[in-house]
């Protein structure tokens, strides 16, 4: 079973394999193969692109990991998620965050309950003449808050987590 | 590779107000840099243009490829130095291209005190000639000085690296067959003679360029001699007569022209073949690095965003990302040349100075310049850290990242204390080039920790020999202390003292630093291998 890529389409993930090389490209998408011929890109925009005997003509621009296609009058955007992001994701680790050094808490800014943006300042601690923000890896909602203000921590301990995403 | 996902809020007060806090620290370094560069008494500008003479920028525009970048290093040398005096240590130099070869520009400010050589004039131009010596970039020395600033003769002339050294690197860099040229346009004094005597090549203007070990007026002393300028040491007497400059000119522009040419002549040496790809401008604006840096220095930030914000398409593969979160390694493009980076993201622990000396081998296994990001407070104490040897921990990522043989360039983002500096290859380690931001400060320790120190050593003297401790004797020493160590802390201090290669505005860095690797690369990777490793 060959390896598969993962790419998202208007929010749904694909799996995507390539099943065969020679003579002929075979793509297995979602567990079902396809045969795939790209032939005379008219220009770097523009290919024709033929699926299982049927021809598109395809228009496509690249923005780093994503794809953006026209086909006909439709438009498709196409992520791919590299594999170290996708580790990182399917390891949970986004959901608890930690102290990545002991420290002391000087501010909370997060309640149970609360929702939160990316970007949010949940917990600002201090350690080592320094103070660091902590926060929102994602949106979501607040599950835990588990250190109150001026409390002490250890490295490693758990600060604040958020409910796992659906 | 990835693109670093971004989670700046731009729209925040935070935001807000670090954005305006890092524009007006840009805006007064764009200031004092254009107060350096041009502002000069009238008396002195009317002088060189009553001589025929233009200012140093000038020679450099007319003498650079038209339409090419000029890296200009250390624009504010010396700006807290001799009362101001002398302006970017009265001489001019950086990277530029002649004949689309990248050079160093050695280039002598006689609108100041007739471009004597201050101290830091002669730290700056060693520096400058180190870095050609370093990078096997040629050297065109655009000489007009009265010679060393006798005042302060002692603090130019008798060490290793005073202005002895200035010749030592010349020779040097002859024998490695890398070329100079000197460009005569005004006086060679003394030992500014050997400037142009030790270049492989040199042009002098006819009536106002002049070489000579002692001036008329030294020489009527020393002998009795009465002799002009020109008669002791002009054009001609050095193009028909001594042989010590090469070729004659009419003009500065003549002169400018004929070093044009000579240049021409120069073997093109193959650069070190690093991989590049095509080059694509970062996806996040690096204008939003104003927003991302803290108002305080005691404020830290995600480094995450300051790489994305430098690198090509934002694009990083990060290295052990779980492990040893506090130093961010990883993968990226720099004008489409792969770099590895180090990051400061808080105090280097354990196994963040582990990873870092793991990461700067595979660099140099891969043959990867390495960028490192400083942001750093030091290395984690306690006897907690102590039992788990942080200290040969952090000796490990000093060994890794002094044994390199792929160049290293270093950037100053923030803070740099303590030996978190030493790791991260701060000035004493052979950066090709460093640069600092505005809102730098650097010091063996933090100034509030320095005069918390001090005031307790103070009162531990006092209770020893038996007097009274008067707080308010206390608090003098910690607000003097303070005081003090805010002064020299500052990045306008450490640039004046020759600490980097000069301060950037931070949406700049990426093309200092684009700039500075393809420079690199003249020079031949060295020979692998490391000391030994305390395990």
């Amino acid at each position: 079973m060959a390896l598969e890529y993962i790419f998202n389409l208007d929010g749904t993930d694909h799996g995507v394999s390539i099943a065969a090389r020679n003579p002929e490209l075979v793509l297995t998408v979602d567990g079902v193969a396809h045969q795939v011929r790209e032939s005379s890109a008219l220009n770097d925009e523009c290919a024709l692109l033929t699926v299982d005997g049927r021809s598109y003509q395809v228009w496509r621009t690249w923005e780093s990991n994503r794809i953006h296609l026209r086909i006909g009058n439709r438009s498709f955007s196409i992520g791919y998620e590299d594999a170290i992001t996708a580790a990182q994701h399917h390891a949970g680790g986004d959901d608890t965050l930690r102290a990545d050094m002991p420290g002391v808490v000087v501010g909370i800014n997060a309640k149970v309950g609360a929702s939160v943006v990316t970007g949010d300042v949940l917990i600002v601690i201090e350690s080592m003449k320094m103070q660091i923000n902590i926060v929102a890896p994602r949106d979501g909602t607040v599950e835990a808050v588990y250190v109150d203000i001026n409390q002490t921590f250890d490295k490693g301990a758990q600060l604040i987590s958020l409910h796992a995403e659906s | 590779m990835p693109r670093i996902q971004s989670t700046i809020q731009t729209g925040s007060a935070e935001f807000r107000r670090y954005y305006a806090h890092n524009r007006g620290l840009a805006r007064e370094l764009h200031e004092k840099q254009r107060a350096a560069r041009f502002d000069r008494p009238q008396k002195d500008i009317e002088r060189l243009a009553n001589h025929g003479k233009m200012m140093p920028r000038e020679r450099i525009e007319k003498l650079l490829d038209p339409g090419t970048p000029f890296l200009e290093l250390s624009t504010l040398c010396a700006n807290m130095a001799y009362d101001g005096e002398a302006p970017s240590a009265s001489v001019v130099t950086g990277i530029g291209m002649v004949q689309g070869r990248e050079v160093i520009i050695n280039a002598n400010d006689s609108s100041i005190k007739g471009g004597a050589w201050y101290p830091l004039t002669v730290k700056k131009i060693v520096r400058v000639l180190d870095m050609a010596i370093e990078n096997h970039l040629p050297v065109i020395h655009l000489c007009d000085s009265a010679g060393g600033f006798l005042p302060l003769q002692s603090e130019l002339f008798p060490d290793k690296y005073m202005a002895g050294r200035m010749f030592r690197n010349q020779s040097i860099l002859s024998k490695m067959n890398v070329k100079q040229l000197a460009l005569v346009f005004g006086h060679c004094t003394a030992g500014g003679a050997y400037i142009p005597a030790l270049s492989d090549y040199s042009v002098i203007v006819r009536g106002t360029g002049a070489v000579f070990l002692a001036g008329p007026p030294l020489v009527k002393a020393a002998t009795g001699e009465i002799v002009t300028a020109d008669e002791l040491g002009g054009c001609d007497l050095h193009t028909q007569v001594s042989g010590t400059c090469d070729y004659p000119a009419s003009t500065e522009e003549e002169a400018i022209a004929i070093g044009r040419e000579i240049v021409a002549q120069w073997e093109q040496t193959p650069k070190w073949n690093l991989q590049r790809d095509a080059v694509e401008p970062p996806y996040y604006d690096p204008d939003e690095l104003y927003g991302i840096i803290p108002d305080d220095i005691k404020r830290s930030f995600e480094m995450r965003e300051v790489i994305a914000r430098i690198v090509d398409g934002s694009q990083f593969h990060e290295y052990q990302p779980a492990y040893g979160t506090t130093l961010v390694c990883g993968y990226a493009n720099i004008w489409g040349f792969k770099v590895g980076i180090l990051a400061n993201n808080g105090v280097l622990f354990n196994d963040s100075a582990l990873k870092g000396a793991h990461f700067i081998e595979l660099c140099n296994q891969n043959n990867t310049p390495i960028v490192f990001l400083q942001n750093i407070t030091g290395y984690m104490v306690g006897r907690e850290y102590e039992a788990r040897g942080i200290s040969k921990d952090g000796a490990k990522m000093i060994m890794a990242q002094v044994g390199s043989h792929v160049p290293k360039f270093t950037v100053m983002c923030h803070g740099s204390f303590g030996a978190g500096n030493y790791g991260m290859c701060g000035r004493a380690y052979d950066s090709r080039m460093l640069f600092s931001w505005p809102n730098h400060n650097i010091g063996i320790m933090g100034g509030e920790q320095a005069a918390k120190t001090l005031s307790e050593v103070k009162l531990r003297q006092l209770e020893r020999r038996g007097e009274k401790v008067e707080q308010s004797e206390l608090d003098r020493v910690y607000r003097e202390t303070l005081e003090a160590y805010q002064h020299q802390m500052s990045a306008y201090y450490a640039t004046s003292e020759l600490w980097d290669d000069g301060i950037v505005d931070p949406i700049d860095t990426r093309n200092a630093l684009g700039m500075s690797i393809s420079a690199a690369l003249n020079a031949p990777l060295g020979a692998q291998g490391y000391g030994i490793f305390r395990f």
